[in-house]
């Protein structure tokens, strides 16, 4: 049986557009939807150890988008 | 980078979205936020979907500050959550890490703002969100459009030949950024007239901004609210701007359907 293995190109291209989909999930998610405010809800995440991770984030989703073919002749 | 732990085994009620009472997601099987499973907690007309989540898988390890995997798990697991949930009809989605203390918070929640729930699900109810971002390929194909549109321009461009090397520079400089700004124009008027007609054949709109970093070739960014029985036209809507558009290089992106994230943020102040 011959397993197929996607190219390293291939591979990258799929990486690129789950990032750019999980670019658009946080556009939305962490900026909009019902928001739930007064003594009930917990500040439990904090919003500074989401914007530590958010930071990490795009600097990965902005690494692949320099590679993409489209955009490189900026 | 120092950033505080907070593994301290304190468990807290995650709440995704909320939902009508008589359309329920099936939940069985769907793992949330840090692979907990996923309940309902319902009251009158509406429903809560929550889970029971350790504080610590909404917060990143300390080890490592710069690897976001864990946010990026937690955002698919909110995400997947209420893509579940959005099989049998409209859901309120709540913004990321949206936590109460137990499920009785929850249970008051639902009772105290029960009418403004259901008047929120009612107007979701049997429409869609759309993402559509109008992205430029490069730069050559609207300088090319700009130069054949703009007589002028490409005369003070042929003119240049007979000039001093440095009056030409100067008059290349200053033509140079004529053009990008007559591109900039051009582009304006194309992805606004893109944005009325999509929202024309929708039932509702935002305009949105994007934390993506290079968004400097990224002309539109918005979401639609559009009708299942819209879809269609939506989409032909869609395709015909994209074939209008491809000659400038200006190309396309559809997303969705999502939870209506852009659509309940008149909700937000409840």
């Amino acid at each position: 049986m011959t397993a197929i293995v996607p190219s390293a190109e291939e591979q990258r291209r799929r990486e690129l557009a789950q990032q750019v989909t999980l670019v658009e999930l946080l556009d939305r998610i962490l900026d909009k939807g019902v928001v739930i405010s007064g003594e009930i809800t917990l500040a439990v995440a904090g919003i500074d150890l989401v914007e530590v991770g958010l930071q990490a984030l795009i600097a990965s989703v902005d690494r692949l988008e320099r590679m993409r073919p489209d955009t490189a002749d900026g | 980078m120092a950033t505080p732990t907070v593994a301290d085994g304190i468990r807290v009620c995650y709440l995704y979205g909320v939902v009508r009472a008589d359309r329920q997601p099936l939940l069985d099987g769907i793992a949330g936020v840090g692979g907990t499973p996923v309940s309902i907690v319902e009251s009158g007309s509406v429903a809560a979907v929550v889970g029971d989540v350790a504080r610590e898988d909404l917060a990143p390890p300390t080890a490592e500050p710069d690897d976001a995997t864990w946010l990026e798990r937690a955002v698919l697991a909110h995400e997947h959550v209420l893509e579940q949930c959005l099989e049998p009809g409209p859901v309120l989605p709540m913004r990321f890490a949206t936590t109460l203390r137990e499920s009785d918070d929850v249970l008051a929640l639902l009772r105290e703002r029960e009418t403004e729930f259901s008047t929120s699900l009612e107007r979701l109810r049997g429409r869609r969100e759309w993402g559509v971002k109008a992205r430029l390929r490069s730069s050559e194909a609207l300088l090319r459009r700009v130069r054949m549109a703009r007589a002028d321009l490409a005369a003070t461009e042929a003119g240049l030949e007979n000039r001093s090397a440095g009056a030409a520079y100067l008059a290349r400089k200053r033509l140079d950024q004529e053009i990008g700004r007559a591109g900039d124009d051009l582009i304006a008027r194309l992805v606004n007239g893109a944005h009325e007609r999509l929202a024309a054949a929708a039932d509702d709109s935002r305009l949105m901004t994007s934390a993506q970093p290079r968004k400097e070739r990224i002309f539109l960014n918005a979401a639609y609210l559009v009708a299942e029985a819209g879809e269609q036209d939506f989409r032909e809507t869609l395709d015909a701007l994209g074939a209008e558009h491809a000659e400038v290089g200006l190309d396309y992106e559809l997303t969705g359907p999502w939870p209506a994230y852009n659509f309940v943020a008149d909700e937000a102040q409840l």
